[in-house]
């Protein structure tokens, strides 16, 4: 991903050039992600870049465009996996976000003490996925699919953070709708709702 | 008539009953569908292609059975039994008289059968999710509160769900059953009891397999309630049953946590 930054015809842009890209720009983003405790949408980091970059008379403080940081995050992604790192930089729920990678888990859990994590159930995995899949939903059109009442999983998955009521169908007794949350695509390492593998992609794998 | 057993109870916390008996209700685990899928499944038939009238028999073998085990089939399973042997009525007896029959018939097989496909693949669904959480979970955040995801599962095995826990019950039910000439309900063995008994067995962090949990020579009723009462564990999160594939052995596994979500 070498290639020259976007051409601007209405702003005088300089394209950045690589040594500063890779000596200024990765690092600021570096210690971005560091810093952040959620994923930082790329929107976010760009406008924080400017506008300090500009404080700071950077020279390339108007070419930071999400295209630029996208490669910051590239390059930013393979220096890690060079060197080694045990970190890496996710895209997650619409945001960038520094995590350390999986064969390290075991260390991890041991420092912070804690046992293998609480999992869903399998009934409430199936309501979430009919939600994630038919949002904005009633409870009844989910019984529908799934032939049991979605009650006690339509709670749970509020409980946990998982769904949320989007709205009120016009429909007899004006049921509540549900739709999955922002924490939903972080617990299941999404990007946005349409990473999720098509159904008929399911089928397939059911006729093959 | 209040109702007894834990229907309806999510907490998993172990209510004692007034008369020790429990109840399950099976929509409660998995519905009609599930069954269905259950036995198609077993045939490794492609749904579409399965005419259900040929799997009435079974379906109503297996309701039977359920009833039999003091394991109460919810009213959907009903209607979905009365649709299946409709079906099977009019495969046996083509009339002529009721053209208009066949074809409403037709039109309710092929909706379930669209429902079933459907199902499956919210199945399928289910487990994509449960494999992505699995791989987010085994990855750290700064600032991350203790985890609300799912360690890894490096093995091959499936959860085994409901109907594949009571056939495989049923199967050993013949082997094992002592001969008695009346038939001796799961009341007299307390559930709490082997509810307690198998807790014990599992307290070992050790997996245990399922036709262990059962002893040779021991009555009816108390194979059932012990099926009942890994049942209510399974429910309450504090165990879990794996199979290999859809018609492999069954283990038990004592749960990492014991505050699941269920």
């Amino acid at each position: 991903m070498s290639d020259t930054s976007p051409v601007s015809d209405t702003e005088d842009v300089l394209p950045v050039d690589d040594e500063v890209l890779s000596s200024q720009v990765v690092p600021v983003l570096e210690a971005l992600l560091y810093a952040a405790e959620e994923p930082v949408p790329l929107d976010e980091v760009v406008a924080v870049i400017v506008s300090v970059a500009t404080e700071q008379d950077r020279s390339w403080a108007r070419a930071a465009t999400p295209e630029l940081i996208s490669r910051a995050s590239i390059i930013l992604s393979d220096r890690l996996l060079e060197c080694r790192s045990a970190l890496q930089v996710m895209e997650v729920a619409g945001g960038l976000r520094l995590a350390t990678r999986p064969q390290y888990d075991a260390w991890i859990r041991a420092l912070r003490q804690v046992e293998k994590p609480a999992r869903l159930s399998v009934a409430a995995l199936e309501t979430l996925s009919v939600v994630a899949y038919r949002q904005p939903v009633t409870a009844a059109e989910v019984a529908g699919v799934r032939g049991v009442d979605p009650a006690a999983s339509l709670r749970t998955l509020r409980d946990q953070g998982m769904i949320r009521i989007t709205g009120r169908k016009r429909a007899v007794g004006r049921p509540f709708t549900y739709g999955t949350t922002r924490q939903f695509l972080e617990i299941f390492g999404l990007r946005d709702l349409d990473e999720l593998p098509n159904p008929e992609e399911f089928e397939e794998l059911l006729e093959a | 008539m209040p109702r007894i057993g834990f229907v309806g109870q999510r907490q998993g916390a172990w209510r004692p009953l007034i008369d020790d008996r429990y109840r399950v209700e099976v929509g409660e685990f998995e519905g009609a569908l599930d069954l269905l899928l259950h036995l198609v499944r077993t045939r490794e038939i492609e749904i579409r292609e399965l005419p259900l009238a040929e799997i009435t028999g079974e379906y109503l073998e297996m309701l039977r059975f359920l009833e039999e085990i003091d394991l109460e089939p919810a009213s959907e399973f009903l209607e979905v039994a009365a649709s299946l042997v409709r079906l099977k009525a009019q495969a046996l007896l083509p009339s002529p008289s009721a053209a208009g029959d066949a074809e409403a018939l037709a039109a309710e097989e092929e909706a379930l059968l669209e429902q079933l496909v459907e199902h499956q693949v919210t199945r399928l669904s289910a487990r994509d999710l449960r494999a992505r959480e699995a791989k987010v979970a085994a990855v750290w955040f700064r600032g991350e509160p203790d985890p609300g995801g799912v360690a890894a599962e490096r093995t091959e095995v499936v959860e085994a769900d409901l109907f594949s826990l009571v056939a495989a019950f049923r199967d050993l039910l013949s082997d094992l059953e002592s001969p008695s000439l009346f038939s001796v309900s799961s009341d007299q063995y307390p559930v709490a009891e082997r509810v307690e008994v198998i807790r014990t067995r599992l307290r070992d962090g050790e997996p245990v397999p399922f036709d262990e949990l059962f002893a040779r020579g021991d009555p009816r009723g108390k194979l059932i309630a012990t099926l009942l009462a890994l049942l209510e564990l399974i429910r309450s999160g504090e165990a879990r049953a794996f199979q290999e594939a859809v018609v492999g052995k069954i283990v038990i596994f004592p749960a990492e946590m014991l505050e699941q979500p269920q």
